[in-house]
């Protein structure tokens, strides 16, 4: 779901040794370097930060808080990484975040990757990238590309992609505790809605409750000033649509989890139909199944009337490092899942004019009907 | 004529200046606490994104053009140009309405670009028989100088800062989580209005700088160092704070006020006429006549501050040999934050406005080293 992101992740940052220890790391490492060694290429380059970290973090366990962050990685030798241009302030702090010793900054991007490319002895061949297309703005592609120009550069953005699509049993459990910090933010919402509280008031408890808890980010979706849509939170409101309808996504770690509210709702026939809508999707998702199938056995469920809200709001997709992978839960899509992906399902049901109700789950694909990565609090 | 419709004359007239029949402002969705945002200042909406954009003709009405489509009645209640479109295809429905505007033609500037891959600047770009003037810069220039509006909103937001501040000093204890602290003050600040929140808290016995917040429980003998920065209406302020958990030595009183005497040595300096780096020398020159001339540069130090705004930046990033030139009603944050050896890192940083007699504080109070006993 297409959130407002916020300038800064402002919640807790840490590198967690007890969840993601070096040998976690090692693991995906090596799972890399076979990729690369395969191809012939002889380091990586990604390119990220800010709201785009994946392909970082799954390497090195940094969440950047700043645009342009960059990993090398070399198949043979130490990786590195530029955690900006100029400066260095950031360093320390940023070195307490990763098991990667060379923290560094640049001058530039392209010379600060053509720099470490040198040093590790990699003056030409085959090198894979990542995030160049998709994260460079022109002027700084143009600037990167230029200092590589003695390098055959290979775009692997899809590959990398292809890699963290399966989840890692640590993933699962950053997975699991970022659901956990969602339902806690929910019933804070909850609570505070029924105590009287307007929608607004229910959203900031819902930050507030996660952030305590441990959430590095969150973001809240809520109908907030009218009854039948949701809108994120710009300012302060009296006004109370019942019932209460959010959306929350926590970031925990790196990893998202999205949790859908609606209280009060047991009862109503919205919810009930929601609920089989999303229990037809999580029979439905299951590993070599087609993702249009999912997607249609919820519509079959819910029916016409509803078809058209649940579309508009979407119906979920994949989730992990980011918060919208592949693929999209889509009537039109062509892709298949595979086992161990992690699938956030959604059914938002409503008319215009009247408060929606908005149901989800996380599960994982396996063999059989999907499994809920989240337990009740 | 209200803020919104100056705001049009103002873009207007540096359009007509640069000699271009249309602009073209991109939004991505992601927002960043030093780049301006010329759609939230054009219309009064904040995208959620992957795309938007405002195409503004010389002669005729804007169109916003966003995606995702349910964020239309959003749109419709917030914004301030009347035609709203929503996006299902982005790159189709751009091209699409710069032909219904008659502009394929026209000379356009494009801004946003710092947000455009190769693919979305191309995408931008197609329709036009011209190739787009970058105009980013045309927009920063034009709106250097705050409306209103935004002084108006910075003034809410800078009391959101001090009064978050004021709750952070009320709740702050040794034993709670630096995290936790953040949630909670944030979270005060979101009850009182902020849209948005720029916020940096940590802790330490000796600080290197200061960083996002960690799971770390509170001491006494730590220094806590916060940034607070709120915005209103997408409009940011900041202030720069240090907080003594125990009493302060007169080591941490001495060096402390030596930087907030740099920065009022160096507001002095944020008069029109002036330029930025000689407020940034001021400051240093303070700093280096007590003997800590090795740390007035990075990495014990960022910058001495840096604009804010939505429809500008101007200046950028207050540093040494700055040729900015200061003009009045320009706004930005002045923060002498910096390494002392002796004591560890400080933050000391007020939000001012470019006046005559120099650089205006908006803070009730200016930054003082506080300490909780």
């Amino acid at each position: 779901m297409q959130t407002l992101q916020p300038v800064l992740r402002r919640g807790r940052s840490v590198w967690n040794q007890v969840t993601f220890p070096s040998d976690e790391f090692q693991e995906r490492v090596r799972g890399v370097r076979g990729m690369l060694s395969d191809g012939g290429m002889r380091a990586l380059l990604v390119v990220g930060g800010g709201e785009r970290y994946q392909d970082i973090a799954y390497l090195t366990n940094l969440v950047p808080l700043m645009p342009w962050t960059v990993v090398v990685l070399p198949v043979e030798g130490e990786p590195a990484i530029i955690a900006g241009i100029g400066g260095g302030r950031e360093i320390p702090f940023v070195r307490t975040c990763t098991w990667v010793a060379d923290v560094r900054v640049a001058p530039s991007l392209g010379v600060g990757m053509a720099q470490i490319l040198r040093e590790r002895g990699i003056e030409a061949g085959r090198v894979a990238v990542a995030g160049f297309e998709e994260h460079l703005p022109v002027a700084l592609y143009d600037e990167v590309v230029g200092h590589l120009s003695g390098y055959e550069l290979v775009a692997i953005d899809d590959r990398l992609a292809a890699i963290r699509r399966r989840k890692r049993a640590r993933e699962l459990g950053a997975m699991a505790e970022a659901g956990r910090i969602a339902q806690l933010a929910g019933l804070a919402a909850v609570q505070a809605f029924g105590r009287g509280g307007s929608n607004a008031e229910a959203v900031v408890a819902a930050e507030r409750a996660a952030r305590t808890a441990g959430a590095h980010d969150v973001r809240v979706l809520c109908n907030l000033e009218v009854a039948d849509a949701l809108w994120p939170y710009e300012a302060p409101s009296t006004v109370r649509n019942v019932p209460l309808c959010a959306y929350i996504a926590v970031e925990y770690e790196g990893y998202w989890a999205d949790r859908a509210f609606t209280s009060p709702a047991v009862g109503s026939e919205h919810y009930r139909r929601a609920c089989s809508g999303l229990a037809a999707m999580r029979e439905a998702a299951r590993e070599g199944a087609r993702v249009a199938d999912v997607a249609g056995a919820a519509l079959r469920e819910i029916g016409d009337e509803h078809r058209q809200m649940a579309l508009a709001y979407g119906l979920g997709g994949g989730i992990g490092l980011s918060l919208d992978e592949a693929p999209r839960i889509d009537p039109e899509s062509d892709e298949l899942l595979e086992a161990s992906m992690t699938l956030s399902l959604r059914l938002c049901l409503g008319r215009p004019g009247e408060p929606p109700v908005l149901v989800s789950d996380l599960v994982r694909v396996g063999q059989g009907p999907a499994s809920s990565l989240l337990t009740p609090v | 004529m209200d803020v919104y419709e100056r705001r049009l004359s103002v873009l207007r007239g540096a359009m007509a200046t640069a000699g271009l029949d249309a602009l073209v402002l991109y939004n991505d969705g992601r927002y960043h606490f030093t780049e301006m945002d010329p759609i939230y200042y054009l219309s009064g909406f904040k995208p959620l994104g992957p795309h938007a954009v405002v195409v503004l003709p010389k002669d005729s009405d804007p169109c916003l053009l966003l995606m995702p489509a349910w964020d239309r009645q959003r749109a419709l209640h917030r914004s301030r140009i009347q035609d709203v479109r929503i996006a299902h295809d982005f790159g189709r429905e751009y091209a699409r309405l710069i032909i219904e505007m008659g502009l394929q033609r026209a000379r356009v500037g494009l801004t946003g670009l710092s947000r455009q891959n190769r693919a979305i600047h191309g995408l931008l770009s197609q329709p036009f028989e011209q190739r787009p003037l970058a105009a980013d810069a045309l927009v920063e220039e034009a709106t250097a100088v705050k409306d209103d509006l935004e002084l108006s909103l910075v003034e809410k937001a800078t009391e959101i800062a001090e009064r978050g501040y004021a709750y952070l000093l009320e709740i702050l204890r040794p034993g709670a989580r630096e995290c936790a602290l953040v949630g909670e003050v944030d979270a005060y600040m979101r009850s009182l209005g902020a849209d948005d929140n720029f916020l940096l808290m940590s802790a330490s016995q000796h600080n290197l700088a200061v960083h996002a917040p960690t799971d770390r429980r509170l001491e006494w003998g730590d220094i806590l160092l916060a940034e607070i920065s709120p915005s209103v209406a997408g409009q940011f302020t900041q202030i720069c704070r240090s907080v003594v958990l125990g009493r302060p030595t007169e080591v941490m009183r001495e060096k402390y006020d030596l930087l907030v005497q740099a920065m009022l040595a160096g507001m002095k300096h944020c008069r029109p006429g002036e330029t930025a780096g000689r407020a940034v020398s001021e400051v240093d020159r303070v700093v280096s006549a007590a003997g800590y001339g090795k740390y007035t540069v990075p990495p014990y130090m960022r910058t001495r501050g840096h604009g804010m705004g939505l429809g500008s930046v101007a200046p950028g990033n207050l540093a040494a040999g700055s040729g900015f030139v200061f003009q009045k009603g320009m706004l930005f944050v002045f923060h002498p934050n910096q390494y002392i050896p002796e004591t560890g890192y400080f933050l000391v940083g007020e939000p001012i406005v470019v006046e005559e007699e120099g650089g205006r504080p908006l803070t009730g109070r200016i930054a003082h080293l506080d300490s909780v006993e």
